[in-house]
């Protein structure tokens, strides 16, 4: 047997064992590969391996699986990734973008709002017998000034069902000229005046090292003491242990977490403590329709890297 | 003169100050007493006054009311024994628009649920899966001046707005972009039903156990109006039985809600103190005006909110 010679027939491991690969039957039919669902890809006849954002693929996946050539991640966001190590090696990395837009943006907006009219802290306060006073002030949507940062696909969603409801909508990011704001009814501004004006600001940034804990204890400081953080977007974009001092001490008023240090969070995640924090179970993406789109299209990009073309959800290599 | 204030959440100190123009003193008492030196009266919903006041208060010139409501208001009998009666119009418009598309956007998106599920230590799968809101269909009871408000919003979300009416046209509605619909068309037909219409003979008890079998079963009814317009019992059941999705319910049959109030123990129910009306600019408002329409009255002058001219 020569080197490299072990199985006829090539695997694609599945790293999510919640996969729904019954959505997928025809296509799978169709391949000339076996997929299977395992905690770990290895082995010399695994060509890709596939992932949720649960699951993190090691940097050191070629160590022992050299012959992977495809790496992917049924989500958008892609720091469950370590695509540079990959793309280095020559692997290509996948992700699916754009199949919650809709959705993210319109959970971010009820977040926002549920926040401002204080929806969530005023159906405990009845159900545990309290009318009036309130406990917080509701206050007008309209009018009220939304911060986004990170000006995107989902944040220009967010942008325009936040003008709808009549808020003052301002952005900041870097990488967006003046123009593209101002043609969706948004005023671009810098970061400090975000984060010092806001009556709500969201999170839309991808995780990269340079936006991790974005969010510190500097910048909650920075807003305003009546203001609320949303974060539809990823945990570590937030400095949570920050997050929770500053609703322990009044820094802000609240603030909506959909994302999470560590997901699912575990029992003892001290955010369930905080006051004045409305969590979500990583839920914004989600809608029938929206909840089997980044499986069915990972696996249709798989198909088609294993007929030689070019998959939809690429990556890009960045420029060095 | 005195004027006797029935709400006892009333800031009387700035009440008093209004009235002070035209030499009347406020006090509170949770029932209007007997006394011939009694003018005026403020009040809230949850305090009715009938036009049999006068025998105990023949002096009695103007009711003033906190709020837009006026079903707990004999108007026309009072007005008949000579009573001005005034409400408050307008001044929470805005609050009323935004606090209904809040929760109606936080029942289509589950997020109340999803909190709680996260907080009993779940995950996933979710009981109810949140929706999209762009597309989905709303059905808008009422076509006042919030009615308006909330098309636009809903329009704006990407909604589709169905809008029922007794009095708007099917064209104004269709140049606020929004359709005409029958209330059961809308109640078979929608994803979220918003009430936001007043209570009178003709809608009192409006939705009740047949209309809510028409609703579809992933359905969510939302009430920023008045209590009365729903039979309570019979959305309690529905609840439970699951003949619609949900509710979120701004207001309760008794308010303060009683411990005992039904309501709290329904699935996927979101309960609100009567909340919708506020923000800190529309409260002061709310008791500001009616005691400004109290000291007008008294000082003959035209009151705001005057609701029927007195005989």
């Amino acid at each position: 047997m020569s080197e490299g010679e072990v199985s006829s027939v090539k695997r694609v491991v599945i790293l999510d064992p919640l996969w729904p690969l019954e959505e997928s039957a025809d296509v799978i039919a169709t391949l000339d590969v076996t997929l299977e669902k395992a905690a770990e890809a290895v082995g010399d006849d695994v060509v890709a391996v596939l992932a949720a954002p649960e699951q993190r693929v090691p940097a050191d996946l070629l160590d022992r699986a050299p012959n992977v050539r495809l790496v992917g991640t049924c989500s958008t966001g892609y720091d469950n990734l370590p695509v540079p190590e990959l793309q280095a090696q020559g692997v290509t990395c996948i992700h699916v973008a754009g199949y919650c837009d809709d959705e993210v943006a319109e959970h971010t907006i009820t977040l926002a709002s549920a926040l401002l009219r204080g929806v969530h802290q005023l159906d405990g306060f009845t159900r545990e017998g309290g009318w009036w006073p309130f406990p917080r002030e509701p206050r007008r949507i309209r009018g009220s000034r939304l911060g986004i940062v990170g000006f995107g696909r989902i944040g220009r969603l967010v942008a325009v069902q936040a003008n709808a409801l009549g808020m003052d909508v301002v952005a900041y990011d870097e990488f967006v000229d003046e123009a593209t704001m101002h043609g969706l009814g948004v005023a671009k501004v810098d970061i400090d005046t975000l984060f010092e004006t806001s009556d709500v600001v969201t999170l839309h940034a991808p995780l990269l090292p340079e936006t991790t804990k974005l969010v510190n204890a500097r910048r909650l400081a920075q807003m305003r003491d009546d203001a609320y953080l949303v974060n539809c977007a990823r945990g570590p974009l937030v400095d949570h242990a920050a997050l929770g001092d500053a609703l322990a001490h009044g820094v802000i008023a609240g603030a909506a977490i959909d994302v999470y240090p560590v997901e699912p969070p575990p029992a003892d995640e001290p955010a369930f403590g905080w006051p004045n924090l409305i969590v979500q179970p990583h839920s914004a993406w989600y809608s029938p329709e929206a909840s089997l789109k980044p499986y069915t299209r990972q696996i249709d990009d798989l198909a088609r890297f294993l007929r030689d073309e070019t998959p939809v959800g690429v990556i890009p290599t960045k420029e060095a | 003169m005195r004027v006797i204030c029935t709400d006892d959440t009333w800031p009387i100190e700035r009440a008093q100050a209004t009235l002070d123009r035209v030499g009347a003193t406020v006090e509170f008492a949770y029932e209007v007493p007997a006394g011939e030196d009694i003018v005026g009266i403020l009040t809230y919903p949850g305090c009715a006054i009938d036009a049999t006041i006068v025998e105990r208060v023949p002096n009695l010139r103007v009711v003033a009311t906190c709020s837009g409501g006026i079903d707990h208001l004999d108007v026309a009998g009072l007005a008949a024994r000579g009573v001005a009666c005034c409400n408050i119009r307008n001044f929470c418009d805005q609050e009323v628009a935004d606090h209904t598309m809040a929760l109606l956007y936080a029942c289509l998106r589950g997020v109340v649920m999803l909190d709680g599920l996260v907080r009993g230590g779940s995950w996933w799968p979710y009981p109810q899966p949140p929706r999209v809101v762009r597309g989905a269909r709303l059905g808008v009871v009422g076509f006042g001046a919030i009615g308006h408000l909330l098309v636009q919003n809903a329009l704006g979300a990407g909604m589709e707005v169905l809008v029922v009416s007794q009095h708007a046209a099917a064209d104004e509605i269709a140049a606020a972009g929004a359709t005409k619909a029958t209330l059961d068309e809308a109640l078979a037909t929608c994803d979220v039903v918003s009430l936001i219409t007043s209570v009178t003979d003709a809608t009192r008890g409006m939705i009740s156990t047949r209309e809510l079998a028409l609703m579809r079963s992933d359905a969510y009814l939302v009430n920023t109006a008045r209590a009365a317009l729903i039979d309570h019992e019979a959305l309690g059941r529905a609840l439970e039985a699951g003949e619609i999705a949900g509710c979120a319910l701004d207001a309760l049959p008794i308010e303060p809600a009683p411990p005992e109030e039904p309501a709290r123990s329904w699935p996927n129910t979101i309960l609100q103190p009567h909340a919708a009306f506020y923000s800190a600019a529309s409260e002061a408002r709310s008791f500001d005006n009616p005691a400004e329409d109290i000291a007008r009255v008294l000082a003959g002058e035209q009151p705001s909110g005057l609701l029927q001219e007195v005989a």
